[in-house]
């Protein structure tokens, strides 16, 4: 066992828990899985380097101030050891992919919307998972069952979708479960249908892209015309329901200086439970559309804004890659045993069409549902995804590995993708570090870096932010 | 404000209708009375008030409720009778 009470054989196969990264001229010292940051002088830097340098495996630091003792303490503890990658599964929710089809042709899509995959899944096949998936609950004495839908956009099917919410429903309440039913749509559909969609769904994510002229650029619809009237009709539609309504922005170089308005509009027409902010993720489609993803660094900046303003108003401000626990596990459902379920019977634990994983050389598939309705799971493929995360060389040094663990593993860290941080590391960088000050107390150091580019670039750029990669002497000595 | 489903008639005009965690509650204010319908009963209420075909509504009952669609057709039927016995649903062609 080592100083902070850890099986040291376990503790040394963990990924690293301690960094140090420049915040102006101070250091944010931070050991996420221990829930600990501080922000430092160089002073108080130099003196926690050399102890915990030193003496990695001292029980405390004694030649240190007593507070510089009390966070030397706290920074050095190891992490727990992860639970083992051979635990029982536990999906994180059953998806349906009802249909890759879809009523309107958004411009940066990447679903598959346009291939040859739109025939819709058999009511009957979405049947068999979901009778297999309470039955699992039951066994497994898992009181939630979440049910999640995505497409295509999933009501063009609508036979199948509402086939399988009343079966959810059905059996929710056979087996004694509490259910939870999620929906990612384009609200392009007529606005009777919105009571349908508000009354069963308990949460509805809406993508909405700000105001008009960018989301029918973004978004248009099939005849050419834009889906933003049917779009912003159905948000309003479902804010007068019971749904926890989400709204989706996806973010350009066209509507990256509306944010901060974007968010208070939201917030005052439609009051969602959240805004998630997302940045395009650019391809061959969107570049021939004159579609760019926002330079990283403004995208942060303005996002900032966005993020006051919607905790203003009492709304949950998104951005997937800063949420959540430093649990090692990214916020994508792959490696979270999520079990998918397309059209065609493969079950998966990522939403994205099959081509795009082969073409980054990852099977993500992790079993398969028959037209007898007999399913069958591949525990080697789950626990191979369990592990995933543990194998990303650009996060080895990052200090958002804890949280992000490298985002999505189709886009952003697939096997041999560079080991250089891309835009969308940097924002994430930056955005962790903004809330670790802002869980501080600091919101004024934050805002100072993001109005500094150099300072931003400073931290977001840095290739190491492992303690022990520090310099001998990271700041100049105090005269 | 965020409220339930408080929906127009389906049949008799003076029928309301909520979507609850479990089932569906019906509600006839004239009468100050209401009817819980568990599944599959709720099952068969939404698909008539959104006017499936009667074809599509009994495969889609014999999935959800999974039974035979003979079965699902029997079912349908004899929610429709009930319902329209004590005065839920009107019958054809009949004021409301």
């Amino acid at each position: 066992m080592n100083a902070a009470g850890v099986d040291s054989t376990a503790a040394d196969k963990a990924r690293p828990s301690l960094f140090a990264l420049p915040v102006n001229d101070a250091f944010l010292v931070c050991n996420p899985p221990a829930g600990v940051a501080s922000l430092v002088n160089g002073p108080a830097l130099r003196r926690l380097r050399r102890a915990i340098g030193q003496a990695p495996s001292a029980p405390s630091f004694p030649a240190l101030s007593d507070d510089l003792r009390q966070l030397a303490d706290l920074l050095a503890r190891k992490p727990e050891a992860p639970p083992a990658a051979t635990e029982p599964l536990h999906p994180l929710f059953l998806g349906l992919l009802p249909t890759r089809s879809c009523n309107i042709r958004c411009t940066y899509c990447d679903f598959g919307a346009d291939g040859p995959q739109a025939a819709a899944m058999s009511p009957a096949l979405a049947s068999a998972a979901l009778t297999w998936y309470a039955r699992f609950l039951e066994d497994a004495g898992h009181g939630r069952m979440e049910v999640h839908f995505f497409g295509g956009e999933p009501f063009v099917a609508r036979e199948v979708v509402e086939t399988a919410v009343h079966r959810s429903r059905l059996l929710a309440e056979r087996h004694g479960l509490t259910l939870h039913l999620e929906v990612s749509t384009n609200g392009v559909f007529e606005p009777e249908y919105a009571q349908f969609v508000g009354d069963y769904f308990q949460a509805v994510v809406l993508s909405l892209d700000g105001f008009q002229e960018v989301h029918d650029r973004h978004r248009p619809a099939r005849a050419g015309r834009g889906s933003f009237v049917q779009a912003r009709q159905t948000a309003a539609l479902l804010a007068r329901t019971p749904t926890e309504l989400c709204l989706r922005c996806c973010v350009s170089t066209l509507n990256v200086h509306q944010l901060e308005e974007i968010a208070l509009w939201f917030c005052k027409k439609f009051q969602p439970s959240a805004i998630n902010f997302e940045p395009l993720t650019g391809n061959a489609r969107t570049l021939a559309a004159g579609l760019l993803p926002p330079d990283p660094y403004l995208f942060v900046r303005q996002y900032a804004r966005a993020h006051a303003q919607t905790l203003r108003h009492g709304v949950r401000p998104v951005y997937a890659a800063t949420e959540g626990d430093p649990s090692g596990t990214s916020f994508c459902p792959v490696g979270k045993d999520a079990l998918i379920v397309s059209a065609d019977g493969r079950i998966s634990s990522c939403y994205l069409p099959q081509a795009a994983w082969l073409e980054r050389g990852l099977d993500l598939d992790v079993g398969r549902l028959d037209a007898q309705g007999h399913l069958r799971i591949d525990m080697d493929a789950i626990v191979r995804l369990r592990r995933l995360p543990e194998d990303k060389p650009r996060c080895a040094r990052c200090f958002c590995q804890w949280v992000c663990s490298g985002g999505c593993h189709v886009h952003h860290t697939y096997p041999g993708s560079p080991l250089t941080y891309e835009p969308f590391c940097i924002q994430t960088r930056l955005l962790s570090a903004c809330r670790l000050l802002e869980e501080m107390g600091l919101g004024a150091v934050a805002e100072a870096l993001l109005n500094d580019r150099q300072a931003m670039e400073a931290l977001a750029q840095r290739p190491s932010d492992l303690f022990e990669d520090l310099p001998e002497h990271p700041l100049p000595e105090a005269p | 404000m965020k409220t339930a489903g408080n929906h127009g008639p389906p049949g008799a005009a003076h029928i309301f209708w909520l979507v609850e965690r479990q089932g569906i509650v019906l509600l006839d204010p004239r009468r100050n009375r209401q009817l819980h319908l568990a599944y599959p009963e709720a099952a068969v209420w939404d698909l008539l008030i959104r006017r499936w075909p009667a074809a599509t509504m009994r495969a889609m009952l014999a999935v959800i409720a999974g039974i035979g669609e003979d079965e699902a057709g029997r079912l349908i039927a004899a929610c429709l009778d009930r319902w329209r016995t004590e005065g839920w649903l009107k019958e054809p062609g009949a004021a409301s």
